[in-house]
């Protein structure tokens, strides 16, 4: 099963999979903050990677302490905060939901207190953050929009030619002998999203 | 889509009542949590709101101790608040092909996140004669919290500077004996996932940069500042 270096033992196995239905649950939350309306089809794409994430539990070889039962009723527990219909392995105890609301009681708190806090508080950093993350992805789009050549420094290029068009760095390094002239300067154009003007 | 993911439904006022009705109680949990997203995620003072939880929590304390269940409410209510705190970190961590220094504002200090582990160990600790028979605050409530907050300290992209791996391996073995106190005093099974945070304090106090992720999520992995919903990609694919 593991490839590409990764050791592969089993407590960071079992970490990535949390990592991934813990991201899953947070796709659903940032898509209802923001109040998205595109049809990304959210609810049947959870719920493959759920499919698929209680399928690769099933496969993870644990110490003999711990129980495989356990185990994926717990990641069930996290995948019912967005999808309902998970199966339980467990039968859930009248406890349970008596936890649950001491959970959303104490969210709950936190709310009421974090709005009566008296700092600022910087909703322009959550717009600005993602307006820059929209810049530098569509940058990213632009410099490869094959999007197989992966690179950690997208750049464009702006070309000054009769139809003037915009060219991606990893496009023009694909057509291997495609020669354009280095902009001459000190500083070389390492930060993501640069926009080098070529005459 | 399903009735709660509605974004109709998403309370304008994160003050009001947060879909209670004949909501399964899975989505209200769900509807808490976007409440506290939408008042956490991005903010550049978590340090502050997390050292404020704790001093309240502290000034309680002196008087909530004497009675058993109002102290175990109040532990209980710090550890899923410091949870959801830590939860949204997680989803804070930029992964490795993006500029760190963007998002270390964002991001909880090592410190004070190792901090608020040791404390929340100390008190459960100390608590034994109060909180001994509250096994869901142990099985669920502190081991959900130890999960996320050793993650955040597992990936957090900047130790303190001046700190070698033997600083930081003795720091997580601190955590593993309080963690092992804890497992010595209090009776009974312990949960599965308080299990596994011994087998990780164990696996970080050998070696403190273990459990990192595997390379493909280590560079693709979505971050809050850009957009979770995109896991058209298979997310998956990448744990191996």
């Amino acid at each position: 099963m593991p490839q590409d270096g990764f050791s592969g033992d089993w407590l960071s196995q079992f970490l990535a999979l949390r990592d991934v239905s813990l991201f899953v649950v947070g796709a659903s939350v940032q898509y209802t903050v923001n109040r998205e309306t595109r049809d990304v089809r959210l609810q049947s794409s959870s719920a493959r990677t759920r499919n698929a994430v209680l399928h690769a539990l099933d496969n993870l070889r644990m110490p003999s302490h711990l129980s495989k039962i356990e185990l994926v009723s717990t990641f069930s527990e996290t995948f019912r905060v967005i999808l309902p219909d998970t199966p339980t392995l467990v039968r859930r105890k009248s406890t349970d939901s008596q936890r649950d609301e001491n959970e959303m009681d104490a969210m709950d708190a936190l709310c009421v207190r974090l709005c009566d806090r008296q700092v600022i508080h910087r909703v322009s950093d959550r717009e600005m953050m993602h307006g820059v993350s929209e810049i530098t992805r569509n940058i990213a789009l632009l410099d490869d929009p094959s999007g197989q050549l992966r690179t950690a420094r997208p750049r464009l290029y702006v070309i000054n030619c009769g139809k003037c068009h915009l060219a991606g760095d990893s496009q023009l390094r694909y057509l291997e002998h495609l020669k354009f002239p280095v902009r001459p300067q000190h500083q070389s154009p390492d930060s993501a999203g640069q926009i080098i003007a070529q005459k | 889509m399903q009735r709660f993911l509605d974004p109709a439904l998403v309370a304008d006022n994160v003050q009001s009542e947060p879909l209670t009705m004949a909501a399964p109680a899975s989505s209200s949990l769900f509807m808490s949590l976007g409440n506290v997203w939408r008042l956490l995620s991005l903010r550049t003072d978590v340090d502050d709101i997390i050292t404020e939880l704790l001093g309240h929590f502290s000034l309680e304390k002196i008087y909530a101790e004497s009675d058993k269940e109002t102290y175990q409410h109040l532990v209980v209510t710090l550890l899923a608040q410091l949870n959801s705190i830590f939860l949204i970190q997680r989803w804070t961590l930029p992964s490795e092909n993006l500029q760190v220094g963007w998002y270390l504002g964002f991001l909880a200090s090592w410190e004070v996140t190792l901090r608020s582990v040791e404390f929340v160990l100390q008190i459960v600790s100390e608590g034994r004669e109060s909180l001994w028979d509250a096994q869901s605050l142990r099985d669920k409530y502190l081991a959900e919290f130890l999960l996320s907050a050793l993650r955040l300290l597992t990936l957090h992209p900047k130790a303190p500077a001046n700190q070698r791996a033997k600083d930081r391996r003795e720091r997580f073995a601190r955590i593993h004996r309080s963690l092992e106190r804890i497992y010595d005093s209090y009776p009974g099974p312990k949960s599965f996932l308080l299990l596994v945070c011994k087998e990780i304090t164990d696996a970080l106090r050998t070696e403190p940069n273990a459990l990192q992720l595997p390379p493909r999520l280590r560079y693709e992995l979505p971050n809050l500042a850009s957009e979770l919903v995109n896991i058209h990609q298979p997310l998956l694919a990448m744990t191996y």
